[in-house]
């Protein structure tokens, strides 16, 4: 077929709100309309060139490669490139035009062009009116034949006269025509699309966009015939398209990305100072190296020099022991850190010969286009900034940049903003915003549904619109955002691989694409990831090392019998991964009894073993082994998947033993494997899910395998696209839970202050984790000016003040579990506790202290220069209570002025405060505003003897199954997992630790408010005590009167 | 001699004032104005079932499913201002608009300023008086204004304080304190004041006044209750200056507050000559009924209140919101001023049952004019109607008769849609509300009109026609205008829009040559085929 049209200028929706439709659909729509080729041009990017580019080349559409530049004075100047010196001209240009501005805004700058101009190519867009000087100024920045005067035609009454102006510019300079459609989306349905992204951009609503809005529906992507058709007076306009496409032919597949190489010593090629120090790792490892270990070294590092990657593991070494140097502990994962050389570098803590996750099954020459994986663990926070800097620091601002996490509409804010759009009234979203604030709930109550409970009739005029609306816009990228821990790398020139932009945090730059798209163009990345758990961990070593009894997580003894008793019992709040209330109902059935048990109970509480309904049958098997039947004689899928699944009884929950079951089953090559493994990760990608199902079918039924087996085999490997774990993640996940597990067992005292100082994290909140705590033995000590330290810290004994009466706990509330070994290692809590206390407030006050105690609480007002709040807020949680007898008479005095010039004032206090000391419940209270937190009594103590009949989390396991029982406390927890079918789980807190609910659907819709807004319920069901797991199957719910302010936060819907 | 009228949860009572019936129902209201909207006052039933200050709408809804959440209205407290104001006027000359839902009232000079025993009877009228406005208030009398209004608070419904508070130098205060204070309960203080009062008051009852009472600042407030002060008499008790060194000059003024020696000046008000009621309905109105049923009400109310000061209705004015933001006015001339309720009412009656607004209503003002009943001499020059009910009444059915749209001016509209306008109705004054909520838009208001050549002559209406099509292209038109082939177009041009609602449209246009060399515009719509106009 003869060409006779290309479009050469679409916008997607990564122009954010300047157009409609994703790359992929324009990339779908073009090959629909047989189109040989379309050009991207985003408005101040190339954000979703990856995605068109891959979309484009799978449907066989020659994607070509254009952004629109917004000038400095607001005009838009279409470019596109073609060439790969054009491709890294224009990441240039926009990078310097993006990193000069605040996130969000670019602007290029007139003089900036000469620079940049080579390789590309100009489209002096409908929109544009330039001064001849400007067209003559183009055209020699340019080059001859590099300018185009663009015309479009939408069928406006009045358009012509403007085209007829250009049409005669273009005679008179000699520019060639470019005819195009100024796509702003792929097909006419998606017009109100923009409409209201119009809407959104220029914060109005449609009642009043009145021009702002779209005429109509003609920017949208037609056919050559029909382009033909409207300009078939201007044929050199339609054939300069096909021309100008020609000449356009750069690729993304021409990125010339390579990763930076590493320096090494002169006379040492990478590869062999890989060797070196991978040997040199591996004495260090074993001792005298096994034969085996050699064995698989030599395999390894064969591969890795046939892949030319060892750059790659030296890079991540290096990082490794900056890491090292610096005190910041870090931990590899990954699919490359299931490797011995990584384990001998010290990048991972995981042997893979232990558990025979050896790494070149996977890393083969298929993967061709991606590299190996390998993700750092680091403790949030300070200390993870601290590598993520120095990264910057050794590749330079336009060496290095965070990839990019495009933020998409989703649920609740997509129906908010298309609400506002569509002049809702504002009632309609609070209300809908009020109701659903803890997510959608699909389960039970579709979007109309959920509307009309707001306030919006399903016959109002509008809310037709509004739903089909939500559903369009859902996964259409609204801004962009960073990713939490992936970083690119490109020695000193990635400007020229990918166009970076500041991120909103202070420096921070981030790169337009997202960890896949990266993936796909074989850019590596390595995550650095912050988990508030290392810290923990890290924090919770020093302190053991401080207290004279360290503790060496690379020592820890394994199968340490009181830590899995932990485990055995879900005694885990605070514990890495397996604190979880679901992980809590698994683990008694479970009961974990080594390490590998601990792996798959990390993965198997995952939602793509729930949803692939592994789980239940899992545990069943190993119910059957635990009574004598024989491991290997479980049913599996076929023979000779015995090897790959019998570790796991015959069910796969790793992808690992996916992709193997694949290769095994359906003959997939490495290649092959690596496609789907793909896919696997692409948790939001169903088509590429749907093609790989497709081939792994067809390659099993030319097995000549049964179609029940294929379906059955199809099913479980789909399941695990939403989400299922690699076993190499969760063995080194295991390693943080068993670490956690064994600091809570043997240094409780040290793992409660490194949880306290590390928070938020995990599910629960300070005062869970501190009733936790005493109900394991440790003893809690309040703030106090004179001793507390800005963190939470362990005293010695000796220093331990005799605790003020009103600190009283009510010991005979609590059941102590541990030793007094804890209670000789107190926590006194620290200053960071304090709410409204500053840091520079509380650094001030350490910084006196440290030079002499404060030896009266005017001493202490006069020196620590605290402000009025602070003083108040101390003085309410007792922390001046040892300059007062107590915390009213410090509250009193914390008011009275001082002297500042007087030198001879008397420092003693007037104790004759005229106020009352607090009863022990107001200081419950004056605890929860100052702290949120108390290490008295917990709340629902107080309220016992009036709760009469309702039993206690503690009394639960005394009372007997399918007995009605009413349960109250402390909402600390609801959750409405996706897997759960819309049940909905509630956890409520006493005074002797947690007790569960399980609501149903229709009583969660019968009492939506009830539970989602009251901070104290009352709860009465039927009893569920099977294999050690205890729920209460609620049948009536009520509002447990309390005071709100003494409630812990609750960790909802996550 | 001061007397304060205080009308406890005024926000809550000046909305419930037209709809009487909910007091009895557990109501919330809400300030949607706060940083968190949260619920400000309730009823007594709503406390009852659990629901408390603070809560957000939901959570009070948690707690009371069958809770009714009303917005706060300020339109409606304004009214209700105007109500206590006049109400107070009416008793005294000399009255202080103190703050919402509280009225002061100096007494200097009044008949029973020397006779104590006709106070209560009087204090008692207004209380009856402002019961007719559905308004419950409270009455409290004593020598300085803030005494008053401490009265007035602590009352059940009037209470005198006929002399001085005296203090007890008590060094010391003893909380009872309970484990209550978890549930929400106050803490009692022992008895600190003495002060003799009518009805049976007690020291007691004043001491136990909560500290809010004094009205101290948000920040001084807070530290009171840090320091566990709950009520006046525990305040009282910790000593003027001990508290003035602490909390600064404002706390003395607290102090000061329940001295009887220094009363302070009023900054005395007269009411204005306007009277008015308005209600922000929480549900859009579409259809007369429930609109007459409140402007009943509100013709009443305005009634009454004008009755109280013997005055009669000279004009009405009438204001309509719109859920599309602009505003419907009418002005009503009372050709003979009256007071009689069912005579203005049907004046009111007859317009509205014509009026037809282009989008729900959402409020209703209704304004009275006063005048003095006696008959009215017309001015020489004056154009006004003598009988303006009458004229009314012929708008009214004439608007029936023609559609509202199509009586008023015409207005364009900001819309790609050719010739797109609205009607404003007739004699609207100029305030209709523009509803743009970001006023910098660059919209141009009128849209531009393509530049042609050629003018264009325009049927008005468009004129109806069958047009036969070939290849999408009109090739053969029949109207009243022409009827023959069609050998010559330009276009389609397109356009459509407001498809997110009922309101969609959409006209493809074409200009054509016909065979006898005349030019026409036309256009397919959803309506139809027309003819818009001829070139010349």
């Amino acid at each position: 077929m003869t060409e006779t049209y290309v479009e050469l200028h679409c916008r997607s929706a990564f122009s954010f709100l300047r157009g409609a439709s994703t790359p992929g659909q324009l990339a779908e729509r073009a090959a629909h309309l047989q189109m040989p080729a379309v050009a991207l041009c985003d408005r101040d990017g190339v954000y979703g060139a990856p995605q068109f580019f891959s979309r484009a080349r799978e449907l066989g559409v020659r994607p070509i490669v254009g952004a629109e530049l917004t000038m400095e004075d607001k005009t838009v100047l279409p470019v596109f490139v073609q060439s790969r010196a054009g491709y890294e001209n224009l990441c240039q240009l926009l990078t310097r035009a993006h990193l000069r501005n605040e996130k969000g805004k670019c602007s290029v700058h007139w003089h900036e062009l000469p620079e940049f101009a080579g390789g590309l190519v100009a489209l002096v867009a409908p929109a544009f009116q330039p001064a001849p000087q400007v067209i003559e100024d183009l055209r020699h920045l340019f080059g001859p034949g590099n300018v185009f005067l663009e015309i479009q035609r939408h069928r406006v009454r009045g358009e012509e006269r403007a085209n007829k102006i250009r049409i005669d510019l273009a005679r008179h300079f000699g520019l060639p025509l470019l005819a195009t459609n100024g796509v702003l989306y792929a097909s006419e349905a998606e017009r109100p699309i923009l409409d209201v992204f119009t809407c959104i951009r220029n914060h109005t609503h449609l009642d009043v966009a009145g021009r702002l809005l779209e005429q109509n529906a003609e920017r949208h992507l037609k056919s050559p015939a029909q382009m033909c058709e409207l300009f078939r007076d201007l044929p050199d306009a339609l054939a300069n398209t096909v021309r100008l496409a020609g000449r356009l032919d750069f690729t993304l597949e021409n990125l010339g990305y390579e990763f930076p190489s590493f320096p090494v010593p002169p006379g040492q090629t990478m590869d062999s100072f890989l060797r070196e120090k991978a040997f040199a790792g591996a004495i260090n490892r074993y001792g005298e190296v096994p034969a085996k270990v050699r064995a698989q070294l030599e395999n390894e590092l064969a591969l890795i020099q046939k892949l030319k990657v060892a750059g790659y593991f030296l890079i991540v070494w290096d990082i490794v022991e900056f890491c090292r140097q610096n005190d910041i502990m870090s931990q590899g994962r990954g699919s490359a850190a299931n490797s011995t050389v990584c384990f001998c570098l010290g990048i991972t803590a995981v042997d893979p010969l232990k558990f025979h996750t050896l790494f070149e099954r996977f890393l083969t020459e298929g993967r061709k286009t991606s590299w190996p994986d390998i993700d750092i663990d680091l403790p949030s926070g300070d200390r993870r900034e601290r590598v993520i800097q120095e990264i910057y620091q050794r590749y330079g601002k336009h060496g290095a940049a965070m990839t990019a996490n495009v933020i998409t509409y989703r649920g609740r804010s997509a129906a908010r903003e298309i609400g506002k759009a569509l002049n809702l009234s504002s009632d309609v979203l609070n209300r809908f915003s009020n109701l659903y604030a803890n997510g959608d709930f699909p389960h039970t109550l579709d979007l109309p549904a959920q509307m009309e409970k707001s306030g919006l009739p399903k016959t109002h005029p509008r809310a037709a619109a509004f739903v089909t609306l939500c559903s369009s816009i859902q996964g259409l990228p609204r801004h962009l955002g960073q990713h939490s821990g992936g970083m690119i790398i490109c020695q000193g020139k990635l400007d020229r691989v990918v166009p970076l932009e500041n991120a909103s945090m202070p420096n921070r730059v981030v790169a337009q694409w997202d960890k896949d798209d990266c993936e796909d163009l074989g850019i590596i990345k390595v995550d650095f990831l912050g988990l508030g758990m290392m810290s923990v961990l890290q924090d919770t070593v020093k302190l053991t090392h401080e207290l004279g009894r360290p503790v060496d997580l690379a020592k820890l003894p394994p199968d340490d019998p009181e830590s899995f008793a932990l485990m055995q019992t879900a005694d885990t709040i605070g514990l890495f991964q397996i604190e979880s209330r679901a992980q809590m109902a698994t683990l008694p059935r479970m009961k974990p009894q080594n390490f590998y048990d601990l792996v798959i109970e990390v993965a198997i509480i995952r939602p793509g073993p729930i949803q692939g309904n592994l789980m239940h049958p899992y545990l069943e098997r190993r119910k059957q082994v635990a009574n004598g039947a024989d491991p290997a004689g479980m049913p599996c899928y076929h023979d000779n998947l015995r090897p790959v699944l019998q570790r796991t009884l015959g069910i796969p929950l790793f992808q690992e033993q996916m992709l193997e079951l694949a290769m095994v089953m359906a003959d997939f090559s490495g290649a092959e494997a690596e496609e789907l493994r793909r896919a696997l990760s692409f948790h939001r990608s169903q088509e590429k899910m749907r093609r790989v199902e497709k081939k792994l079918r067809e390659a099993m039924r030319r097995k000549g395998h049964s179609e029940q087996l294929i379906d059955e085999i199809a099913a479980t490997i789909g399941s695990f696209a939403l989400y299922g774990f690699p076993e190499s993640h969760a063995i080194s996940f295991a390693h943080l839970a068993y670490a956690s597990a064994y600091l809570k067992a043997h240094r409780a005292p040290e793992f409660y202050a490194g949880l306290l100082n590390n928070q938020p994290m995990g599910f629960y909140s300070s005062a869970t984790l501190i009733k936790d705590g005493q109900r394991h033995g440790v003893k809690f000590l309040p703030v106090c000016v004179r001793q507390s330290e800005w963190d939470c810290t362990i005293e010695h004994p000796s220093a331990t003040q005799p605790k003020p009466p009103e600190f009283d706990v009510r010991s005979s509330m609590l059941e102590v579990r541990s030793s007094s070994a804890s209670e000789d290692h107190p926590i006194r809590l620290g200053l960071r506790i304090v709410k409204t206390l500053s840091n520079s407030g509380a650094k001030r006050l350490l910084k006196e202290r440290a030079k002499a105690p404060f030896t009266s609480l005017i001493d202490f007002k006069r020196r620590a220069r605290l402000n009025k709040d602070e003083l108040r807020t101390l003085a309410e949680i007792g922390a001046l209570n040892g300059f007062a007898a107590h915390r009213r008479e410090a509250l009193w005095e914390v008011e009275k002025p001082l002297r500042q010039n007087d030198l001879f004032e008397v420092e003693s206090m007037d104790t004759s405060s005229p106020l009352a000391p607090m009863s022990y419940p107001e200081r419950i209270q004056a605890d929860f505003a100052g702290m949120q937190l108390t290490t008295g009594s917990h709340p629902m103590a107080l309220l016992r003897p009036r709760l009469a009949g309702i039993l206690r989390a503690a009394d639960l396991p005394a009372a007997k199954h399918g007995s009605t029982v009413r349960i109250a406390g402390n909402v600390i927890c609801r959750q409405r997992p996706g897997t759960a079918k819309g049940f909905v789980f509630v956890s409520l807190e006493d005074e002797t630790g947690i007790s569960n609910a399980i609501v149903t659907p229709p009583m969660f819709e019968a009492h939506r408010l009830v539970i989602t807004e009251e901070p104290f319920l009352l709860i009465e069901g039927r009893l569920q005590h099977i294999d050690g797991v205890i729920h209460v199957k609620a049948q009536r719910i009520e509002r447990l009167p309390h005071n709100p302010s003494v409630a812990s936060r609750s960790y909802d819907f996550h | 001699m001061f007397a304060v009228i205080f009308i406890p949860n005024f926000s809550l009572q000046a909305v419930l004032r037209h709809e009487p019936d909910l007091r009895a129902l557990p109501v919330a209201l809400v300030d949607s104005k706060l940083l968190k909207p949260a619920i400000v006052q309730l009823t007594p039933a709503a406390q009852a079932c659990g629901v408390a200050e603070g809560l957000t709408a939901s959570q009070a809804m948690a707690r009371c499913a069958e809770l009714i959440i009303k917005p706060r209205s300020p339109a409606q407290e304004d009214s209700a201002t105007e109500v206590l104001l006049q109400t107070a006027y009416a008793f005294s000359p000399n009255i202080e608009s103190t703050a919402p839902g509280l009225c002061t009232m100096e007494l200097k000079g009044m008949a029973f300023d020397s006779h104590q025993g006709a106070i209560e009877p009087w204090a008692q009228k207004i209380i009856e008086v402002l019961a007719q406005f559905h308004l419950a208030a409270k009455v409290g009398l004593a020598v300085t204004p803030e005494l008053a209004l401490l009265a007035a608070r602590a009352a059940s419904p009037v209470m005198a304080l006929s002399r001085s508070i005296k203090k007890h130098p008590t060094p010391n205060i003893q909380h009872r304190t309970t484990n209550d204070s978890l549930s929400g309960n106050s803490l009692d203080v022992g008895s600190m004041l003495d002060v003799e009062c009518s009805q049976g008051f007690t020291g007691e009852a004043f001491e136990s006044l909560p500290i809010a009472s004094l009205e101290p600042t948000p920040e001084i407030l807070a530290i009171l209750r840090r320091w566990g002060i709950q009520t006046i008499g525990a305040f009282l008790a910790l000593g003027k200056d001990q508290v003035t060194e602490r909390l600064g000059p404002e706390a003395a003024q607290l102090f000061n507050r329940v001295s009887p020696d220094s009363p302070r000046p009023l900054k005395l008000v007269v009411p204005a000559e306007e009277f008015s009621e308005q209600m922000d309905f929480e549900n859009e109105i579409e259809t007369v009924e429930p609109l007459l049923f409140v402007l009943r009400r509100f013709v009443e109310q305005l009634s009454r209140r004008l009755e109280l000061i013997y005055l009669v209705v000279a004009e009405f004015q009438l204001q309509l919101g719109l859920s599309s933001g602009a505003k419907y006015e009418r002005l009503f001339k009372i050709p003979a001023p009256t007071g009689n309720i069912d005579v203005l009412f049907r004046m009111l009656q007859t317009h509205l049952e014509t009026v037809r607004t282009d989008s729900p209503i959402t409020s209703l003002r209704l304004a009275a004019k006063s005048a003095r009943p006696e008959a009215r001499q017309f001015g020489l020059f004056e154009t006004t109607l003598r009988d303006p009910n009458q004229f009314a009444e012929t708008l009214a059915r004439l608007t029936a008769l023609c559609g509202s749209d199509r009586v008023g001016t015409p207005q364009l509209e900001a819309t790609h849609r050719p010739d797109a306008f609205k009607i404003s109705q007739a004699f609207q004054s100029a305030s209709s509300g523009d509803s743009r909520r970001n006023a910098g838009l660059e919209t141009p208001v009128n849209p531009p009109t393509a530049i042609s050549a050629l003018p264009l002559r325009r049927f008005r209406p468009p004129c109806p026609s069958h047009i036969e099509f070939s290849d999408e292209t009109p090739a053969l038109l029949r109207s009243e205008v022409f009827i023959g082939p069609i050998i010559a177009t330009r276009g389609p041009f397109f356009s459509y829009g407001n498809w997110w609602d009922s309101g969609r449209w959409a006209r493809q246009e074409w200009d054509v040559e016909t065979s006898d060399g005349s030019l026409f515009r036309i256009f397919r719509s959803f309506e139809g085929c027309f003819v818009e106009g001829v070139y010349d």
